[in-house]
């Protein structure tokens, strides 16, 4: 993907233009925000990561401008404001996801690419189907290879969020805000407790596992030779027994 | 000392010039000496038109007699009379007149300011005939008939009536003014003194008024040097009589009381704090320069940057805790208030954190009572109950119990999870609601002692407060425990600004009688499921509109 990032911030660029080159990714970069804006403007970006704090103009405003000139590149807003109310300033002025500083990069990286393939989700699906896994989204069936597999709530959810991101990378923070709605870490393993359990549920004694760990906290599923190769390697953990024990950042 | 000494009092002048009080009895002194002088002055200026009237009146009367002395009895009467009359020099005696005699009568002129009587009776051609002048004085010369003030010869100020006779014969009657003079002087010498009286002890007062609240302000700005220059227990003086300066100094010492008390905790905190974050980073740095020197074989290095990142994760994980109470101790973005459905949000961490007890092997039993909602910002309130279960996970024991209930008693919404391990002795309770405060005084056990802090500061955002307590207390039994148990309350009012629900007492009722009530199934309690136990009544009624 061809990837525009605007920030001020020499050596925050730097790391961010490497982590989604390393990953595969075309980068431009625009060290102000009159700079961004035009460049932004120019097209041809499929995703844009903005500083909030700019000099010249400020990342929303840029944000601003861009929306109005009908712009509908997706923008993931890049901000050392990390409160829920500045979360809530920046979507609502058309941010399309935010990411408070400090960050993982492999978390920039899977939100980047979370946003890069979004048009692809926007279809109204009620089915969710990887290889023999399938789940009904009106009657929340979850089956593999045609046996019903019983799924509390909280891992009907993960599964369901894990299944609409197929084939990408979701960090242990995707999952806290987009299962649990949660706007912190907690201190305990919440997100390797659950994905171990549902694990269990799903991959135990079906042959090929689904879910694959990641290194740096991230999760994805889908098969092991069609999933994307963005150089994580699988934790070789694939019964992930004990997620917790796993050699996870903890 | 002696220097400054000198030099406050030497200054004091010009600092009393700057007190409010100086300048309170200034414009009392200003407002005083004016309204005196009006009083005085107004009283002398009626005294004074009441004596020129008189003399006017007795002027007129007198005229009026000689000249019907003159039409009756002709001239040589009048020049009798006018001789007569002229014989009285200002000795106070009465003119000889009969009592019939109008012109000579006692009137009102005659009552010892107006002696001095001044009499002329001169031919038409303007030749004195009779009288005490020599000749007419200049003012009166050209006078057919009027009363003016003049000039004698002698130079004398009199006050003096023309007349015209018939026949062209002139009169003149006037009266001396030197006792008007006299009089009036007097009056204005007198209020001068009063107005020096008052200018004088009003000064006086104001002096001794602005000194003495000047001495005590200086004491307090002293006090208040003192504590600026480092004597942190230093108080201002009260002088123990309970007026406005004493209510002054105690509400401001109870201010600095209150202040060393947050500077004790936050200079605790931040030593805590330092031992806190230097522990991880010094870790994080000994194992990335053991990587970056020895360059070990891929899968060491692999672990060690692993084991770096994880502690670089709890320093920003502290950090980020500190934000947080920072964010709710401020109470910084109340805009972002909504109205909460707690019963869903605590019935969802129940949920949430159910797994992690089961992995744990202990038993997480959820108690919601429905419908509860109140205003409040939503995320903290969420991180706020989710410290409370992870502190149970981490430094409890047994089995634990998350409730949601009304207390019948006050109404209050009250969040309480309780378990069965070691508890918190009393003494310590306070303590550990504290930043970086842990009962393990090694820190040696994982966490970071944020957890209730940050939890006390959501608490008070919202208006509440936080009760440790045993967890046995009150309850019968404590199976499966190893202790007595803590239970954490969190007890907010239940109205937080938003309307009260009519059957919030109903409500109240099935919260407390709700055991035995199984976390729901993905189903929120206010969505109309009624949960099994005696909540039948509250249930599925959501408390008013929300917002």
């Amino acid at each position: 993907m061809k990837i525009l990032i605007i920030e001020d911030d020499d050596r925050t660029a730097a790391q961010v233009a490497r982590a989604l080159t390393e990953a595969g990714h075309v980068v431009d970069r625009a060290g102000d925000g009159r700079d961004g804006l035009f460049l932004a403007t120019g097209g041809g970006h499929d995703v844009i990561v903005l500083d909030r704090m700019l000099p010249g103009l400020d990342g929303l405003a840029v944000l601003g401008a861009l929306r109005g000139a009908g712009q509908s590149v997706p923008v993931l807003i890049l901000s050392a404001l990390a409160h829920v109310d500045e979360r809530v300033r920046g979507l609502k002025a058309g941010g399309d996801d935010y990411l408070s500083k400090p960050f993982a990069a492999v978390e920039l990286v899977a939100r980047v690419e979370a946003l890069g393939r979004r048009p692809a989700q926007a279809q109204a699906r009620d089915r969710l189907v990887i290889a023999d896994l399938d789940i009904d989204l009106r009657t929340r069936r979850v089956t593999r290879a045609g046996r019903a597999i019983d799924l509390r709530p909280q891992e009907y959810r993960l599964l369901e969020f894990l299944m609409r991101h197929d084939g990408q990378v979701v960090t242990r923070a995707m999952l806290y805000e987009g299962v649990w709605d949660f706007h912190f870490e907690p201190q305990t393993n919440v997100v390797e407790v659950h994905v171990s359990r549902l694990r269990q549920k799903i991959d135990r004694g079906f042959g090929r596992p689904l879910i694959r760990t990641h290194r740096g906290g991230g999760y994805s599923i889908g098969l092991t030779d069609d999933g994307p190769d963005d150089g994580v390697s699988d934790d070789g953990n694939p019964d992930g027994g004990d997620a917790a024990a796993g050699g996870d950042r903890d | 000392m002696t220097v400054t000494d000198a030099a406050q009092g030497g200054g004091l002048f010009r600092r009393l010039r700057r007190t409010s009080a100086a300048r309170i009895v200034a414009l009392y002194l200003a407002v005083f000496v004016a309204s005196t002088a009006i009083v005085l002055g107004s009283v002398t200026w009626a005294a004074l038109a009441l004596i020129d009237r008189q003399i006017d009146q007795t002027l007129d009367a007198e005229v009026r007699g000689l000249a019907e002395q003159y039409r009756l009895e002709g001239l040589g009467r009048l020049i009798e009379v006018v001789r007569a009359r002229s014989g009285i020099r200002s000795s106070g005696i009465r003119s000889p007149a009969g009592p019939g005699d109008r012109g000579g009568g006692p009137g009102p002129g005659d009552s010892g300011i107006g002696l001095g009587g001044i009499y002329l009776l001169a031919a038409p051609d303007g030749v004195p005939i009779e009288g005490t002048l020599s000749g007419w004085p200049r003012a009166a010369e050209r006078a057919a008939d009027g009363t003016l003030d003049a000039e004698l010869a002698d130079g004398r100020r009199a006050r003096i009536r023309v007349y015209r006779l018939a026949g062209g014969f002139r009169l003149l009657v006037g009266r001396d003014l030197a006792e008007r003079a006299r009089f009036r002087d007097l009056v204005v010498e007198a209020s001068f003194w009063s107005l020096g009286l008052v200018l004088v002890l009003g000064l006086y007062g104001g002096w001794i008024l602005a000194r003495r609240s000047l001495a005590r302000v200086d004491a307090m700005a002293l006090a208040a040097r003192r504590i600026v220059g480092g004597d942190l227990d230093e108080r201002l003086p009260r002088a123990g009589s309970g007026d406005e300066y004493d209510r002054l100094a105690q509400a401001v010492n109870a201010m600095l009381d209150e202040i060393g008390r947050l500077m004790t905790a936050s200079r605790v905190a931040s030593d805590a704090m330092a031992h806190d974050l230097r522990g991880p980073l010094a870790r994080a740095r000994v194992t990335v320069e053991a990587v970056a020197l020895r360059q070990p074989d891929p899968s060491e290095a692999r672990a060690g940057l692993d084991e770096a990142l994880a502690e670089i994760d709890r320093v920003i994980a502290t950090f980020e805790a500190l934000t947080a109470i920072g964010r709710a101790e401020s109470g910084a973005g109340r805009t972002a208030w909504s109205d909460v459905d707690l019963s869903a949000l605590v019935t969802e961490l129940g949920e949430i954190y159910d797994l992690l007890f089961e992995d744990a092997g202990r038993v997480l039993a959820v108690h919601i009572a429905p419908g509860i909602a109140r205003p409040g910002d939503r995320a903290l309130m969420q991180r706020a109950v989710a410290n409370l279960l992870e502190n149970t996970l981490k430094h409890g024991a047994g089995p634990v119990v998350l409730s949601l209930a009304r207390d019948a008693h006050d109404d209050a919404i009250v969040i309480r999870v309780a378990d069965r391990g070691p508890g918190v002795p009393a003494a310590e309770r306070a303590r550990v609601v504290e930043r970086f405060a842990r009962l393990d005084p090694a820190r040696s056990l994982p966490g970071s002692g944020l957890g209730l802090a940050l939890v006390d500061a959501v608490t008070r955002l919202h208006g509440g407060r936080l009760v440790l307590m045993d967890a046995d207390a009150g309850t019968a039994g404590t199976a499966g425990g190893a202790g007595p148990g803590l239970a954490v309350e969190l007890r907010l009012p239940a109205d937080g600004g938003a309307p009260r629900p009519a059957e919030s007492e109903l409500t109240a009722a099935g919260g407390q009688a709700d055991e035995g009530l199984a976390p729901a199934e993905g189903v929120a309690p206010s969505g109309g499921v009624a949960p099994s136990g005696g909540v039948g009544a509250g249930s599925g009624v959501r408390p008013g509109p929300s917002a």
